[in-house]
C-alpha cells in the first residue's frame, strides 16, 4: 500500500466534517471501548496479565534473532516452508511464483493486514488470479474499492444500505435489507468461493517458534475456511508476531482478544501446526510461511522505538484515542492508523513523509493505558517529535525546515539564561503590542498564524513577573 | 531473501554479530520443560478429582459463550437428544467424525430411527491416491449440503466456555464448521478449568512427539458485527451450535 502520511491534516478535515464518519466512530468507542473496560474490570488480575503479556514480548524481541531461527526450523520439521521477505515486494513476488507453479486460479484471503503492507490483492490481480476477501468487513470494503477502516471493524463506516448495493451488484441476486439478510448473502456468495479456490493467504496473530505453529483468532470461522479448504495455505507474518512457547498462548490469547473486542474468546482460535496429517480428510497439502521484515528492523534499532514491536494489533489503543475517534481510521494514511500507527508509518515512510503523525496526539496517555502490553506509546511519539525538530542526519529525509530549527535553537538559547530571557520578553512585549485586543492576541502574521487560527493566545502582561517581584521586594524594604 | 542474511540483519540491528547461544531465562509461566511436565500432571489429576464441579462450571461458560447445552444423565440419553435436536430442525442429512463417544451413544442407531441420513467422511485405508482426492472432492461437495455436523471432542474449556477439537483421521475440519448447525457431545472428566491448562497440556503434547496437524477452540456459533456492528451468526461457520454434556 502506498502510504499517503502527508495528507494527514487534509484527509483529518475531511472526516471531521462527515457526519455518517463520526457517527460511525462513536459505534467504535461505544462497542470497543467500554467492552475492553468491562472486560478488564472483570477480569482477575488484568495487571498482572498484562504485565505478563509485557515481560513475553520484551524477552522475545531481545532474542529476535535466536526465535526466529527456531520458528524457521520448525516450520520446516513440521513439513512447511518459510520465506524470509525483506519487503513487500519480496513477499508478493514469492506468492506470485507459487501461484504460478501451482497454476492458482482462485485466492482466498483472511482478514491480513501483513498483505496489505504487500499490496497483495492488487498484484495477484495484475497476474490474472481472482483474490477474493473473506473476513465480511474485509469483503465488504474489497468490493467497494477502499482499504480498511479499522484493524478489527474494517468496514464499519459503510451503511446497510451502502452495502445491500455492493452485494446485490456483486452477486446479481435480489437487494437485501437486514443486517441479518446481507450476511446470509455474504455467506452463500463467499461459500461458492471457498469451494474453488486453491491456495489461501492469512495473517498470524501469533507464531509459536518451539512447535513452528501460527495462530489465527476469529469470530466468522473465515480463519478456519481459509486453512481447511483450499490446497495451500500462505500465512503472511510480521517478524515481530512470535512467542516463545504454547504455553504462553493462554496469557496472550486472554489480553489480545479483551482488548480487540472485550470478548473472552473469539467464536474461533485455530492453531496451524504445518499441512494436514497425510491421512486427514482435508486441510491444505503445502504450508508457508512468509516472514517479513519491512522496515521493522528500524524500530529495532533505536532502542527508544524498539517497544513498538511488541504490539500484538489488538486496536484497543485506538479505539482509546480522541484523536482517533474524531478524525478516524483513513486518515493516517498507511496499514496502521491511530496511535501505534503514529510511530509505525512515519518510520516505515521517514518522518519527512510521516511527522504530522506523532504530532497529532494530546499526550493524554490513554493509549499506553489501554495497552494490553503496556506499551508506552506517548513517550515514543515524543520520541519522534524530538527527532524530528532535531532533524535527520541526512538532509534529504529532515521534516523541519531550517529556519524552524534555528527559531528553536535560539529559543533553548534564551531560555537558559536570566538576562537573555528577559531581554527576550520585552523583545516580545514590543512585537506583539500592535496585534493586541483586549488582553489577548487574535492574530498572528504568518508563519506563526497557526497558533492563533482556531484560538487566542494571552497577550504578554504589561509588567513581567519578575519586574513586579523586583519592585515589590523594594517597596517592603522602604516601609 | 536469504535466511542468513535476514537473521544476521536482526542481529545486527540488536547490536551484536550473531544469535545467543541461549535466550536466558523465559518470562512465561514454564521456563523449564520439567517443571511444565510435573505442572501437566498435577492438572489432569486435579481435573479429574474435580470434575463433577467442572462440569457446571462449563455448562454455565458455554451457556455465556451461545451454545445451547443439553444435560444427558448416561451415554444412552444422548441418542434421544440427538434425534430431538435434528427433529427440531428438521435435518435431513447429517456428518459425523470418528469419536469414539459417538460410537458408545449408538447415535447411528438413533438417526436412523429419526429417519436422518447420517455419514461419516472416512477414506478407506485401501484407496490410491487418485481415488483418495476424488473421495475427497466429492465429500466437500457433501459436506456442504448437510444440515447437521456431529462431533466428540478433546476438551472443554470451564473459564471460556470453549470445546476444542484436534483434526486428524476421522475427525474431519469440516463436520464442525461447515453445516448450518454443529452438535458436539462431551463428557464429564473432559472438562479443563482454563486456557493455562490446555495450552500447558499441548505444550507437554508436542514436545513427546504427540503433534496434530492443528487444534480449534470454539467458542459458540461463528459471528459478525461487520455490518453496522449488528451482531449477527453464522457468516462462515454454524449458525446454532449445540453441545451434549453427559455425566
Ligand atoms: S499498541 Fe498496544 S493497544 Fe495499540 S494495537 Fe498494539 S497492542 Fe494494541
Amino acid at each position: 500500500m502506498e502510504p499517503t502520511t502527508k495528507t494527514f491534516n487534509t484527509a483529518a478535515s475531511r472526516a471531521l466534517a462527515d457526519v455518517r464518519l463520526q457517527q460511525a466512530h462513536e459505534v467504535v468507542y461505544n462497542g470497543f471501548h467500554r467492552a475492553r473496560i468491562a472486560a478488564a474490570a472483570d477480569t482477575d488480575e488484568w495487571e498482572a496479565q498484562r504485565t505478563l503479556g509485557k515481560a513475553i514480548k520484551d524477552h522475545t524481541i531481545a532474542n529476535l534473532d535466536y526465535y526466529l531461527e527456531m520458528l524457521a526450523d520448525n516450520v520446516e520439521k513440521n513439513g512447511g516452508n518459510v520465506y524470509f521477505a525483506s519487503d513487500g515486494e519480496d513477499a508478493n513476488s514469492y506468492v506470485r511464483k507459487l501461484a504460478a507453479q501451482n497454476d492458482v486460479q482462485t485466492v482466498i484471503k483472511s482478514k491480513s493486514m501483513v498483505s496489505e503492507e504487500m499490496g497483495l490483492n492488487h498484484v495477484l490481480e495484475t497476474d490474472g488470479i481472482e483474490v477474493v476477501e473473506t473476513d465480511l468487513g474485509e469483503y465488504i470494503i474489497q468490493l467497494a474499492g477502499e482499504s480498511p477502516y479499522h484493524i478489527i471493524a474494517p468496514a464499519i463506516h459503510k451503511t446497510k444500505e451502502q452495502v445491500a448495493d455492493l452485494l446485490a451488484e456483486e452477486s446479481n441476486t435480489a437487494r437485501q435489507e437486514t443486517a441479518e439478510q446481507l450476511t446470509r448473502q455474504a455467506r452463500e456468495m463467499l461459500r461458492e468461493v471457498f469451494q474453488r479456490a486453491d491456495m489461501s493467504v492469512t495473517g498470524a496473530n501469533f507464531a509459536v517458534a518451539e512447535t513452528g505453529s501460527i495462530v489465527l483468532v476469529t469470530n466468522e470461522g473465515n480463519g478456519r475456511m481459509a486453512t481447511s479448504m483450499p490446497r495451500i495455505h500462505v500465512a503472511a507474518m510480521g517478524m515481530e508476531k512470535l512467542i516463545p512457547s504454547v504455553a504462553d498462548l493462554s496469557a496472550m490469547l486472554r489480553i489480545l482478544i479483551r482488548s480487540a473486542t472485550g470478548q473472552r474468546i473469539s467464536c474461533y482460535v485455530t492453531m496451524v501446526n504445518g499441512p494436514r496429517a497425510h491421512d486427514e480428510e482435508d486441510g491444505p497439502e503445502e504450508f508457508h510461511l512468509i516472514i517479513m521484515n519491512n522496515g521493522r528492523d528500524r524500530l529495532l534499532r533505536d532502542e527508544s522505538l524498539r517497544e513498538a514491536l511488541n504490539c500484538i494489533r489488538c486496536g484497543a489503543c485506538m479505539n482509546a484515542c480522541p484523536v482517533y475517534r474524531k478524525v478516524g481510521g483513513h486518515s493516517y494514511g498507511w496499514v496502521y492508523p491511530g496511535p501505534i500507527g503514529s510511530i509505525v508509518s512515519p518510520v516505515f515512510t521517514g518522518l519527512k513523509e510521516g511527522h504530522k503523525l506523532p504530532a497529532a496526539s494530546s499526550l493524554c496517555g490513554a493509549c499506553h493505558e489501554a495497552c494490553p502490553v503496556k506499551i508506552n506509546i506517548p513517550r515514543m511519539l515524543l520520541e519522534l517529535r524530538s527527532q524530528t525538530a532535531q532533524g535527520d542526519p541526512d538532509p534529504a529525509q529532515r521534516a523541519s525546515g531550517f529556519g524552524e530549527r534555528m527559531t528553536w535553537k535560539a529559543w533553548r538559547q534564551g531560555m537558559m539564561s536570566r538576562r537573555r530571557f528577559d531581554a527576550g520578553s520585552t523583545v516580545g512585549k514590543i512585537v506583539t503590542s500592535p496585534l493586541k485586543r483586549d488582553g489577548w492576541l487574535t492574530k498572528a502574521p504568518p508563519p506563526v498564524s497557526g497558533w492563533t487560527a482556531s484560538r487566542d493566545f494571552p497577550a504578554p502582561a504589561p509588567k513581567s513577573f519578575g519586574k513586579l517581584f523586583a519592585e515589590r521586594t523594594k517597596a517592603v524594604k522602604d516601609d | 531473501m536469504d535466511r542468513k542474511a535476514f537473521i544476521s540483519n536482526i542481529s545486527e540491528s540488536l547490536g551484536r554479530t550473531q544469535s545467543p547461544a541461549s535466550p536466558g531465562a523465559h518470562p512465561g509461566r514454564f521456563p523449564d520443560f520439567a517443571d511444565a511436565e510435573s505442572a501437566a500432571e498435577t492438572a489432569r489429576t486435579e481435573a479429574a478429582n474435580r470434575s463433577s464441579d467442572l462440569l457446571e462450571d462449563a455448562a454455565s461458560a458455554l451457556a455465556t459463550t451461545g451454545w445451547n447445552v443439553h444435560r444427558a444423565e448416561t451415554i444412552e440419553d444422548v441418542g434421544d437428544v440427538i434425534a430431538s435436536i435434528c427433529r427440531g430442525i428438521d435435518a435431513t442429512k447429517a456428518l459425523r467424525s470418528g469419536h469414539e463417544i459417538l460410537d458408545e451413544a449408538q447415535i447411528n442407531l438413533a438417526l436412523e430411527r429419526e429417519g436422518v441420513d447420517l455419514r461419516d467422511m472416512n477414506l478407506d485405508e485401501e484407496m490410491s491416491p487418485d481415488e483418495r482426492s476424488d473421495a475427497r472432492i466429492a465429500h466437500r461437495k457433501e459436506v456442504f449440503q448437510t444440515d447437521v455436523g456431529i462431533t466428540g471432542g478433546d476438551y472443554v474449556i470451564a473459564e471460556t466456555g470453549t470445546l476444542v477439537i484436534h483434526p486428524k483421521k476421522g475427525v474431519s475440519r469440516l463436520t464442525s464448521l461447515a453445516p448450518p448447525v454443529h452438535i458436539a457431545v462431551m463428557k464429564r472428566g473432559q472438562v479443563l478449568p482454563s486456557l493455562d491448562e490446555l495450552f500447558l497440556l499441548e505444550h507437554v503434547d508436542i514436545h513427546s512427539g504427540n503433534r496434530h496437524a492443528g487444534m480449534n477452540l470454539i467458542s459458540g456459533p461463528s459471528r459478525t458485527g461487520d455490518i453496522e456492528a449488528t451482531i449477527v451468526h453464522g457468516i462462515h461457520g454454524p449458525v446454532e451450535t449445540h453441545i451434549v454434556l453427559v455425566g
